[in-house]
Protein backbone atom coordinates (compact mmCIF):
# COMPACT_ATOMS: atom_id res chain seq x y z
CA UNK A 1 0.00 0.00 0.00
CA UNK A 2 1.23 3.47 -1.03
CA UNK A 3 -1.19 5.87 0.98
CA UNK A 4 -2.54 4.19 4.45
CA UNK A 5 -4.58 5.91 6.67
CA UNK A 6 -5.60 4.38 10.22
CA UNK A 7 -8.25 5.53 12.53
CA UNK A 8 -7.25 9.19 11.06
CA UNK A 9 -9.00 11.98 13.53
CA UNK A 10 -8.57 15.53 12.84
CA UNK A 11 -10.12 18.20 15.69
CA UNK A 12 -10.00 22.24 15.49
CA UNK A 13 -10.00 24.22 18.17
CA UNK A 14 -11.46 27.66 18.18
CA UNK A 15 -12.38 29.58 21.33
CA UNK A 16 -13.06 26.70 23.76
CA UNK A 17 -15.11 25.01 20.88
CA UNK A 18 -13.91 21.20 19.50
CA UNK A 19 -15.00 21.22 15.86
CA UNK A 20 -14.34 16.92 14.62
CA UNK A 21 -13.76 17.55 11.49
CA UNK A 22 -12.38 14.29 10.97
CA UNK A 23 -13.49 10.86 13.13
CA UNK A 24 -11.59 7.59 12.83
CA UNK A 25 -11.23 7.25 8.72
CA UNK A 26 -9.10 4.50 7.35
CA UNK A 27 -8.72 3.99 4.15
CA UNK A 28 -6.10 2.59 1.76
CA UNK A 29 -4.66 3.54 -1.81
CA UNK A 30 -2.12 1.20 -3.57
CA UNK A 31 0.32 2.71 -5.85
CA UNK A 32 -0.61 3.93 -9.02
CA UNK A 33 -4.31 3.44 -7.72
CA UNK A 34 -7.06 6.57 -8.20
CA UNK A 35 -9.06 6.76 -4.80
CA UNK A 36 -11.97 9.08 -4.41
CA UNK A 37 -13.68 10.67 -1.30
CA UNK A 38 -17.23 11.83 -1.75
CA UNK A 39 -19.94 13.63 0.39
CA UNK A 40 -21.31 16.87 1.39
CA UNK A 41 -19.84 19.91 2.50
CA UNK A 42 -18.35 19.70 5.70
CA UNK A 43 -18.34 15.86 5.90
CA UNK A 44 -14.18 16.25 6.45
CA UNK A 45 -13.37 14.87 2.74
CA UNK A 46 -11.15 17.82 2.05
CA UNK A 47 -9.86 17.78 5.53
CA UNK A 48 -8.65 14.17 4.98
CA UNK A 49 -6.31 15.27 1.78
CA UNK A 50 -4.97 19.07 4.40
CA UNK A 51 -4.09 16.32 6.97
CA UNK A 52 -1.92 14.31 4.85
CA UNK A 53 -0.46 18.26 3.69
CA UNK A 54 -0.04 19.20 7.24
CA UNK A 55 -2.58 21.97 6.79
CA UNK A 56 -4.50 20.60 9.30
CA UNK A 57 -3.90 19.42 13.03
CA UNK A 58 -4.15 15.51 12.90
CA UNK A 59 -5.47 14.26 16.68
CA UNK A 60 -5.43 11.19 16.23
CA UNK A 61 -4.51 7.78 14.42
CA UNK A 62 -1.68 7.65 11.91
CA UNK A 63 -0.62 7.88 7.89
CA UNK A 64 1.58 6.61 6.21
CA UNK A 65 3.31 6.20 3.12
CA UNK A 66 5.52 3.62 1.56
CA UNK A 67 5.14 2.34 5.17
CA UNK A 68 6.72 5.18 6.93
CA UNK A 69 4.55 7.76 9.05
CA UNK A 70 4.61 11.26 7.03
CA UNK A 71 7.30 13.96 7.94
CA UNK A 72 6.54 17.23 6.27
CA UNK A 73 9.73 17.99 5.05
CA UNK A 74 11.03 18.88 1.65
CA UNK A 75 11.01 14.90 0.50
CA UNK A 76 7.33 14.73 1.55
CA UNK A 77 6.78 17.12 -1.33
CA UNK A 78 8.80 15.72 -3.71
CA UNK A 79 6.99 12.77 -2.94
CA UNK A 80 3.02 14.60 -2.69
CA UNK A 81 1.44 17.47 -4.24
CA UNK A 82 -2.17 18.71 -3.89
CA UNK A 83 -4.06 21.27 -6.41
CA UNK A 84 -6.95 22.88 -4.87
CA UNK A 85 -10.34 23.84 -6.05
CA UNK A 86 -10.05 27.62 -6.52
CA UNK A 87 -7.67 28.39 -9.64
CA UNK A 88 -8.66 31.74 -8.82
CA UNK A 89 -7.21 31.73 -5.19
CA UNK A 90 -4.38 29.00 -5.35
CA UNK A 91 -2.56 31.12 -7.76
CA UNK A 92 -0.32 34.32 -6.81
CA UNK A 93 -1.89 37.16 -8.30
CA UNK A 94 1.77 38.85 -8.75
CA UNK A 95 3.57 36.18 -9.92
CA UNK A 96 4.05 35.41 -13.84
CA UNK A 97 3.30 32.13 -14.63
CA UNK A 98 6.83 31.35 -14.72
CA UNK A 99 7.60 32.52 -11.03
CA UNK A 100 5.04 30.27 -10.05
CA UNK A 101 6.81 27.20 -12.03
CA UNK A 102 9.94 28.17 -11.24
CA UNK A 103 9.60 28.44 -7.70
CA UNK A 104 9.39 25.01 -6.73
CA UNK A 105 12.44 23.85 -8.54
CA UNK A 106 14.38 27.14 -6.70
CA UNK A 107 13.52 25.93 -3.29
CA UNK A 108 14.51 22.61 -4.03
CA UNK A 109 17.77 23.62 -5.69
CA UNK A 110 17.07 21.51 -8.78
CA UNK A 111 18.59 23.19 -11.85
CA UNK A 112 15.92 26.11 -13.10
CA UNK A 113 16.25 25.60 -16.80
CA UNK A 114 13.84 26.97 -19.98
CA UNK A 115 13.44 24.05 -20.82
CA UNK A 116 11.90 22.54 -18.03
CA UNK A 117 9.27 25.16 -18.09
CA UNK A 118 8.42 25.09 -21.83
CA UNK A 119 8.20 21.56 -20.74
CA UNK A 120 5.66 21.59 -18.30
CA UNK A 121 3.55 24.00 -19.79
CA UNK A 122 3.49 21.90 -22.80
CA UNK A 123 2.55 18.57 -21.16
CA UNK A 124 -0.50 20.39 -19.35
CA UNK A 125 -1.48 21.52 -23.13
CA UNK A 126 -1.00 25.02 -22.52
CA UNK A 127 1.62 27.04 -24.86
CA UNK A 128 4.83 28.33 -24.13
CA UNK A 129 4.15 32.01 -24.51
CA UNK A 130 2.02 31.82 -21.51
CA UNK A 131 5.40 31.94 -19.18
CA UNK A 132 5.12 35.64 -18.85
CA UNK A 133 1.53 36.04 -18.38
CA UNK A 134 -0.20 36.45 -14.87
CA UNK A 135 -3.05 34.42 -13.33
CA UNK A 136 -5.47 36.96 -14.38
CA UNK A 137 -4.76 37.12 -17.94
CA UNK A 138 -5.36 32.76 -17.83
CA UNK A 139 -9.04 31.76 -18.11
CA UNK A 140 -10.38 29.67 -15.05
CA UNK A 141 -9.23 26.40 -17.04
CA UNK A 142 -6.02 27.76 -18.16
CA UNK A 143 -5.22 28.47 -14.26
CA UNK A 144 -6.17 24.91 -13.40
CA UNK A 145 -3.96 23.85 -16.10
CA UNK A 146 -1.03 26.30 -14.07
CA UNK A 147 -1.97 24.42 -10.93
CA UNK A 148 -1.49 20.75 -12.34
CA UNK A 149 1.74 22.10 -13.82
CA UNK A 150 3.27 23.28 -11.12
CA UNK A 151 1.92 20.55 -8.76
CA UNK A 152 4.12 18.14 -11.37
CA UNK A 153 7.32 20.43 -10.89
CA UNK A 154 9.01 18.19 -8.25
CA UNK A 155 7.51 14.70 -10.78
CA UNK A 156 5.52 13.18 -7.42
CA UNK A 157 4.32 9.87 -7.05
CA UNK A 158 0.81 11.09 -5.40
CA UNK A 159 -1.56 14.07 -6.56
CA UNK A 160 -4.19 14.92 -4.49
CA UNK A 161 -7.21 16.20 -6.20
CA UNK A 162 -9.46 18.95 -4.06
CA UNK A 163 -12.77 19.13 -6.16
CA UNK A 164 -10.47 19.89 -9.38
CA UNK A 165 -13.14 20.66 -11.75
CA UNK A 166 -15.67 22.13 -9.15
CA UNK A 167 -15.29 25.44 -10.81
CA UNK A 168 -15.03 25.14 -14.23
CA UNK A 169 -17.31 25.11 -16.58
CA UNK A 170 -18.49 21.17 -18.34
CA UNK A 171 -16.12 21.52 -21.59
CA UNK A 172 -13.75 22.94 -19.70
CA UNK A 173 -14.11 19.94 -16.99
CA UNK A 174 -13.85 17.69 -19.50
CA UNK A 175 -10.69 18.62 -20.79
CA UNK A 176 -9.30 19.13 -17.19
CA UNK A 177 -10.65 15.67 -16.49
CA UNK A 178 -8.73 14.07 -19.64
CA UNK A 179 -5.48 15.46 -18.71
CA UNK A 180 -5.25 14.26 -15.47
CA UNK A 181 -6.27 10.75 -17.08
CA UNK A 182 -3.84 11.01 -19.83
CA UNK A 183 -1.14 12.58 -16.96
CA UNK A 184 -1.51 9.81 -14.60
CA UNK A 185 -1.47 6.95 -17.36
CA UNK A 186 2.22 8.32 -18.54
CA UNK A 187 3.57 9.32 -15.76
CA UNK A 188 1.75 6.31 -13.20
CA UNK A 189 0.92 8.25 -10.44
CA UNK A 190 -1.28 7.73 -7.68
CA UNK A 191 -4.30 9.67 -7.30
CA UNK A 192 -6.52 10.45 -3.79
CA UNK A 193 -9.12 13.17 -5.39
CA UNK A 194 -12.14 14.42 -3.38
CA UNK A 195 -15.31 15.45 -5.43
CA UNK A 196 -19.03 16.02 -4.32
CA UNK A 197 -19.84 15.07 -7.97
CA UNK A 198 -20.48 11.40 -8.34
CA UNK A 199 -20.16 11.32 -11.88
CA UNK A 200 -16.53 13.38 -12.12
CA UNK A 201 -15.40 10.04 -9.51
CA UNK A 202 -17.05 7.34 -10.97
CA UNK A 203 -15.22 8.35 -14.24
CA UNK A 204 -11.95 9.28 -12.78
CA UNK A 205 -11.63 6.81 -9.56
CA UNK A 206 -11.10 2.81 -8.86
CA UNK A 207 -12.44 2.95 -5.65
CA UNK A 208 -14.88 5.10 -2.99
CA UNK A 209 -15.13 6.26 -0.17
CA UNK A 210 -18.91 7.99 1.40
CA UNK A 211 -18.02 10.28 3.92
CA UNK A 212 -20.72 11.62 6.19
CA UNK A 213 -20.21 14.26 9.15
CA UNK A 214 -16.50 13.11 9.25
CA UNK A 215 -16.89 9.76 9.26
CA UNK A 216 -16.55 6.42 6.58
CA UNK A 217 -19.65 5.64 5.43
CA UNK A 218 -18.70 3.23 2.99
CA UNK A 219 -16.33 1.83 0.70
CA UNK A 220 -17.43 1.31 -3.18
CA UNK A 221 -15.69 -0.38 -5.54
CA UNK A 222 -16.23 1.44 -9.36
CA UNK A 223 -18.47 -1.21 -10.13
CA UNK A 224 -20.65 -1.54 -7.15
CA UNK A 225 -21.57 1.81 -7.57
CA UNK A 226 -22.15 1.81 -11.34
CA UNK A 227 -24.87 -0.89 -10.74
CA UNK A 228 -26.13 0.77 -7.75
CA UNK A 229 -24.69 -2.18 -5.21
CA UNK A 230 -24.62 0.34 -1.77
CA UNK A 231 -25.22 -0.88 1.41
CA UNK A 232 -25.87 2.04 3.74
CA UNK A 233 -28.55 4.46 3.57
CA UNK A 234 -26.46 7.70 3.08
CA UNK A 235 -24.86 6.19 0.27
CA UNK A 236 -28.05 5.33 -1.40
CA UNK A 237 -30.02 8.93 -0.62
CA UNK A 238 -26.25 10.31 -2.36
CA UNK A 239 -26.75 8.54 -5.75
CA UNK A 240 -30.61 8.66 -5.48
CA UNK A 241 -29.20 12.78 -5.36
CA UNK A 242 -27.46 11.98 -8.60
CA UNK A 243 -30.05 9.73 -10.44
CA UNK A 244 -29.61 12.61 -13.16
CA UNK A 245 -25.55 11.42 -13.94
CA UNK A 246 -26.28 8.18 -14.72
CA UNK A 247 -25.58 7.02 -18.00
CA UNK A 248 -28.72 6.41 -18.99
CA UNK A 249 -31.08 9.80 -18.53
CA UNK B 1 -49.62 40.24 -21.27
CA UNK B 2 -46.23 38.94 -19.87
CA UNK B 3 -44.36 39.59 -16.69
CA UNK B 4 -41.28 40.82 -18.51
CA UNK B 5 -40.76 41.09 -21.94
CA UNK B 6 -37.59 41.53 -23.51
CA UNK B 7 -36.84 42.52 -27.01
CA UNK B 8 -33.41 43.26 -28.35
CA UNK B 9 -31.32 43.35 -25.52
CA UNK B 10 -27.59 44.51 -25.88
CA UNK B 11 -24.75 45.02 -23.43
CA UNK B 12 -21.74 46.69 -25.00
CA UNK B 13 -18.61 47.55 -22.95
CA UNK B 14 -16.39 50.67 -24.52
CA UNK B 15 -13.12 49.38 -23.15
CA UNK B 16 -9.54 50.49 -24.30
CA UNK B 17 -9.09 47.38 -26.41
CA UNK B 18 -12.03 48.58 -28.03
CA UNK B 19 -15.94 47.37 -28.54
CA UNK B 20 -16.54 44.71 -26.35
CA UNK B 21 -20.51 43.25 -26.41
CA UNK B 22 -21.80 40.71 -24.00
CA UNK B 23 -25.12 40.59 -25.07
CA UNK B 24 -26.06 40.52 -28.12
CA UNK B 25 -29.52 40.58 -29.44
CA UNK B 26 -31.43 38.81 -26.32
CA UNK B 27 -35.45 37.94 -26.47
CA UNK B 28 -37.48 36.28 -24.27
CA UNK B 29 -40.66 36.68 -22.31
CA UNK B 30 -41.61 35.64 -18.93
CA UNK B 31 -44.72 34.98 -17.10
CA UNK B 32 -45.15 33.42 -13.70
CA UNK B 33 -42.99 30.47 -14.35
CA UNK B 34 -39.31 29.29 -14.22
CA UNK B 35 -37.15 29.87 -17.03
CA UNK B 36 -33.38 28.89 -17.21
CA UNK B 37 -30.72 30.65 -18.91
CA UNK B 38 -27.63 28.18 -19.28
CA UNK B 39 -24.13 28.48 -20.88
CA UNK B 40 -21.00 28.70 -19.73
CA UNK B 41 -18.49 31.65 -18.57
CA UNK B 42 -18.72 34.56 -20.35
CA UNK B 43 -21.86 33.69 -22.36
CA UNK B 44 -23.89 36.70 -21.02
CA UNK B 45 -26.41 34.90 -19.06
CA UNK B 46 -25.13 37.06 -15.74
CA UNK B 47 -24.89 40.41 -18.00
CA UNK B 48 -29.11 39.89 -19.48
CA UNK B 49 -29.95 38.70 -15.40
CA UNK B 50 -28.27 42.16 -14.57
CA UNK B 51 -29.62 44.42 -17.62
CA UNK B 52 -33.34 43.95 -16.09
CA UNK B 53 -32.63 45.39 -13.01
CA UNK B 54 -30.32 47.59 -15.07
CA UNK B 55 -27.01 47.13 -12.79
CA UNK B 56 -24.59 47.26 -15.20
CA UNK B 57 -21.69 50.00 -14.36
CA UNK B 58 -20.41 52.18 -16.94
CA UNK B 59 -18.75 51.93 -19.28
CA UNK B 60 -21.45 49.22 -19.38
CA UNK B 61 -24.15 50.22 -21.75
CA UNK B 62 -27.66 48.46 -22.06
CA UNK B 63 -30.00 49.41 -25.25
CA UNK B 64 -32.81 47.33 -25.76
CA UNK B 65 -36.03 47.68 -28.62
CA UNK B 66 -38.42 46.94 -25.47
CA UNK B 67 -37.80 46.20 -22.18
CA UNK B 68 -41.17 45.92 -19.87
CA UNK B 69 -41.56 44.64 -16.81
CA UNK B 70 -45.59 44.36 -15.54
CA UNK B 71 -46.34 47.72 -17.95
CA UNK B 72 -43.44 49.37 -16.90
CA UNK B 73 -40.75 50.23 -19.50
CA UNK B 74 -37.69 49.56 -17.89
CA UNK B 75 -35.68 51.60 -20.60
CA UNK B 76 -37.41 54.86 -19.57
CA UNK B 77 -37.57 54.24 -15.87
CA UNK B 78 -36.10 57.11 -13.98
CA UNK B 79 -33.27 55.86 -11.32
CA UNK B 80 -35.55 56.33 -8.68
CA UNK B 81 -38.28 54.22 -10.35
CA UNK B 82 -35.39 51.77 -10.55
CA UNK B 83 -34.71 51.87 -6.93
CA UNK B 84 -38.66 51.31 -6.60
CA UNK B 85 -38.28 48.10 -8.55
CA UNK B 86 -35.11 46.48 -6.91
CA UNK B 87 -36.06 44.18 -4.15
CA UNK B 88 -39.41 44.67 -3.58
CA UNK B 89 -40.38 44.05 -7.20
CA UNK B 90 -37.67 42.36 -8.76
CA UNK B 91 -35.06 40.72 -6.23
CA UNK B 92 -31.71 39.50 -7.59
CA UNK B 93 -29.61 36.22 -5.65
CA UNK B 94 -26.10 36.58 -6.19
CA UNK B 95 -23.70 34.01 -7.21
CA UNK B 96 -21.27 33.66 -4.61
CA UNK B 97 -22.61 34.46 -0.85
CA UNK B 98 -19.24 35.16 0.68
CA UNK B 99 -19.14 38.47 -1.32
CA UNK B 100 -22.85 39.39 -1.41
CA UNK B 101 -23.72 39.50 2.17
CA UNK B 102 -21.76 42.25 3.98
CA UNK B 103 -19.20 40.74 5.89
CA UNK B 104 -18.91 42.98 9.10
CA UNK B 105 -22.45 43.21 9.69
CA UNK B 106 -24.90 40.59 11.56
CA UNK B 107 -27.22 38.55 9.09
CA UNK B 108 -30.19 39.97 11.63
CA UNK B 109 -29.09 43.62 10.96
CA UNK B 110 -28.13 42.80 7.08
CA UNK B 111 -32.14 41.02 6.77
CA UNK B 112 -34.17 43.44 8.73
CA UNK B 113 -32.44 46.78 7.13
CA UNK B 114 -34.01 47.00 4.28
CA UNK B 115 -37.66 46.39 6.20
CA UNK B 116 -36.66 48.94 8.61
CA UNK B 117 -35.31 51.92 5.90
CA UNK B 118 -38.00 51.22 3.18
CA UNK B 119 -40.78 50.12 4.95
CA UNK B 120 -40.49 52.06 8.24
CA UNK B 121 -41.36 49.13 10.21
CA UNK B 122 -40.35 48.88 13.91
CA UNK B 123 -37.53 47.03 15.12
CA UNK B 124 -39.70 44.05 16.60
CA UNK B 125 -41.89 43.47 13.79
CA UNK B 126 -38.82 43.35 11.04
CA UNK B 127 -37.34 40.81 13.52
CA UNK B 128 -40.38 38.52 13.16
CA UNK B 129 -40.52 38.97 9.52
CA UNK B 130 -36.96 38.41 9.12
CA UNK B 131 -37.34 34.80 11.93
CA UNK B 132 -39.99 33.89 9.07
CA UNK B 133 -38.21 34.20 6.30
CA UNK B 134 -35.20 32.21 7.54
CA UNK B 135 -38.03 29.82 8.83
CA UNK B 136 -38.98 29.28 5.23
CA UNK B 137 -35.85 28.88 3.95
CA UNK B 138 -35.68 26.20 6.03
CA UNK B 139 -32.93 27.35 8.53
CA UNK B 140 -33.04 25.38 11.73
CA UNK B 141 -31.82 27.91 14.34
CA UNK B 142 -33.28 31.28 13.03
CA UNK B 143 -32.33 33.59 16.30
CA UNK B 144 -28.90 31.74 16.43
CA UNK B 145 -28.42 32.79 12.46
CA UNK B 146 -29.60 36.36 13.60
CA UNK B 147 -26.82 37.13 15.80
CA UNK B 148 -24.23 35.38 13.58
CA UNK B 149 -21.33 37.16 11.05
CA UNK B 150 -21.59 35.62 7.32
CA UNK B 151 -17.94 33.95 7.89
CA UNK B 152 -20.00 31.78 10.65
CA UNK B 153 -22.37 30.25 8.18
CA UNK B 154 -21.53 27.45 5.87
CA UNK B 155 -21.76 28.19 1.87
CA UNK B 156 -25.21 26.35 2.48
CA UNK B 157 -26.24 28.20 5.27
CA UNK B 158 -24.78 31.61 3.57
CA UNK B 159 -26.83 31.04 0.38
CA UNK B 160 -30.16 30.42 1.89
CA UNK B 161 -29.88 33.75 3.96
CA UNK B 162 -29.36 35.35 0.56
CA UNK B 163 -32.65 33.81 -0.72
CA UNK B 164 -34.65 34.53 2.67
CA UNK B 165 -33.36 38.30 2.20
CA UNK B 166 -34.38 38.35 -1.39
CA UNK B 167 -37.87 37.13 -0.57
CA UNK B 168 -38.78 39.64 2.78
CA UNK B 169 -40.61 41.99 0.15
CA UNK B 170 -42.46 39.62 -1.25
CA UNK B 171 -40.96 40.09 -5.37
CA UNK B 172 -42.82 39.72 -8.50
CA UNK B 173 -39.93 38.53 -10.38
CA UNK B 174 -36.27 36.92 -9.07
CA UNK B 175 -33.37 36.30 -10.42
CA UNK B 176 -31.48 34.09 -9.24
CA UNK B 177 -27.34 33.72 -10.82
CA UNK B 178 -25.91 30.57 -10.09
CA UNK B 179 -28.13 30.23 -6.88
CA UNK B 180 -27.10 26.77 -5.70
CA UNK B 181 -23.47 25.92 -7.48
CA UNK B 182 -21.77 26.72 -4.22
CA UNK B 183 -23.74 23.95 -2.65
CA UNK B 184 -23.54 20.44 -2.92
CA UNK B 185 -25.93 18.13 -4.08
CA UNK B 186 -28.24 17.42 -0.93
CA UNK B 187 -28.69 21.06 0.02
CA UNK B 188 -28.58 21.99 -3.71
CA UNK B 189 -32.04 19.93 -3.58
CA UNK B 190 -33.11 21.66 -0.80
CA UNK B 191 -33.04 25.16 -1.82
CA UNK B 192 -34.59 24.38 -5.03
CA UNK B 193 -37.49 23.02 -3.85
CA UNK B 194 -37.52 26.10 -1.56
CA UNK B 195 -37.82 28.14 -4.58
CA UNK B 196 -39.85 25.87 -6.59
CA UNK B 197 -42.41 26.32 -3.45
CA UNK B 198 -42.15 30.06 -3.76
CA UNK B 199 -43.14 30.01 -7.55
CA UNK B 200 -46.07 27.54 -7.12
CA UNK B 201 -47.57 29.37 -3.61
CA UNK B 202 -46.85 32.86 -4.40
CA UNK B 203 -47.09 32.69 -8.00
CA UNK B 204 -43.35 34.69 -8.70
CA UNK B 205 -41.43 34.57 -11.79
CA UNK B 206 -38.03 33.23 -11.70
CA UNK B 207 -35.20 33.70 -14.04
CA UNK B 208 -32.71 31.10 -13.30
CA UNK B 209 -29.48 31.55 -14.31
CA UNK B 210 -26.92 28.40 -14.34
CA UNK B 211 -24.01 26.38 -16.22
CA UNK B 212 -25.40 22.94 -14.69
CA UNK B 213 -27.89 21.56 -17.76
CA UNK B 214 -28.86 18.54 -15.87
CA UNK B 215 -30.05 20.81 -13.25
CA UNK B 216 -32.18 23.33 -15.40
CA UNK B 217 -33.25 20.62 -17.16
CA UNK B 218 -34.83 18.96 -13.84
CA UNK B 219 -35.89 22.55 -12.43
CA UNK B 220 -37.01 24.85 -15.33
CA UNK B 221 -39.73 24.97 -16.91
CA UNK B 222 -38.29 26.34 -20.19
CA UNK B 223 -34.73 26.82 -21.46
CA UNK B 224 -32.54 29.52 -23.38
CA UNK B 225 -29.45 28.19 -24.24
CA UNK B 226 -26.83 31.00 -24.52
CA UNK B 227 -23.16 31.12 -26.06
CA UNK B 228 -21.17 34.20 -27.26
CA UNK B 229 -23.66 36.85 -25.86
CA UNK B 230 -26.60 35.18 -27.94
CA UNK B 231 -29.73 32.49 -27.56
CA UNK B 232 -28.87 29.31 -29.70
CA UNK B 233 -31.78 27.55 -28.65
CA UNK B 234 -34.75 27.83 -26.70
CA UNK B 235 -36.69 24.86 -25.49
CA UNK B 236 -39.27 23.23 -23.22
CA UNK B 237 -36.82 22.28 -20.45
CA UNK B 238 -38.28 18.34 -20.75
CA UNK B 239 -36.50 18.32 -23.73
CA UNK B 240 -33.37 19.75 -23.04
CA UNK B 241 -31.69 16.43 -23.23
CA UNK B 242 -32.68 16.21 -27.22
CA UNK B 243 -31.53 19.44 -27.54
CA UNK B 244 -31.06 20.23 -31.82
CA UNK B 245 -28.10 22.56 -31.68
CA UNK B 246 -24.73 21.28 -31.95
CA UNK B 247 -23.55 23.44 -29.22
CA UNK B 248 -26.26 22.11 -26.43
CA UNK B 249 -25.74 18.79 -27.40
CA UNK B 250 -21.47 18.97 -27.06
CA UNK B 251 -22.39 20.56 -23.76
CA UNK B 252 -24.72 17.47 -22.66
CA UNK B 253 -22.07 14.79 -24.37
CA UNK B 254 -18.52 16.25 -22.51
CA UNK B 255 -20.87 15.56 -19.30
CA UNK B 256 -18.85 12.25 -17.31
CA UNK B 257 -21.70 9.70 -16.50
CA UNK B 258 -22.14 7.45 -14.32
CA UNK B 259 -21.27 4.03 -14.74
CA UNK B 260 -19.59 5.64 -18.39
CA UNK B 261 -16.51 4.36 -20.15
CA UNK B 262 -13.39 5.37 -19.05
CA UNK B 263 -12.28 6.81 -22.55
CA UNK B 264 -11.99 10.62 -22.70
CA UNK B 265 -14.39 12.74 -22.56
CA UNK B 266 -15.51 14.11 -25.74
CA UNK B 267 -14.60 17.99 -26.27
CA UNK B 268 -16.49 20.79 -27.69
CA UNK B 269 -15.67 21.42 -31.09
CA UNK B 270 -16.83 25.27 -31.60
CA UNK B 271 -18.21 26.15 -34.91
CA UNK B 272 -17.15 29.72 -35.50
CA UNK B 273 -21.27 30.15 -37.11
CA UNK B 274 -22.87 29.45 -33.84
CA UNK B 275 -21.83 32.78 -32.51
CA UNK B 276 -22.63 34.63 -35.53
Amino acid sequence: MLIEIENLSVTFTAQGRHVRAVEGVSLNVKAQESFGLVGESGSGKSTILRAICGLAPISGGSIRINGKPITHDRAFSRKVQMVFQDPYASLHPRHTIDRTLSEPLAIHGLPLTDAAITKALTDVGLPPNFRFRYPHQLSGGQRQRVAIARALMLQPEILLLDEPTSALDASVQAETLNLLSRLRTERGLTFLMVSHDLAVIDHMCDRILVMQHGKAVEELTREALATAQMQTPYARSLFAASADRMLEG
Amino acid sequence: MSLLTVKNLRVTFDTEAGRVEAVRGVSFDLNRERLGIVGESGSGKTMTGRSVLRLIRPPGKIEADEMTFDGIDLMKASETQMRALRGPRIAMVMQDPKYSLNPVMKVGAQLTEGLRQRDKVSKSEAIAKAIDALNAVQIRDPQRVMEAYPHELSGGMGQRVMIAMMLIPNPDLLIADEPTSALDVTVQAEVLSILDNLVKTRGMGLIFISHDLRLVARFCDRVLVMYKGKVVEELAAKDLMHAKHPYTQGLLNCLPRIGGTREALPSLDRDASWAL
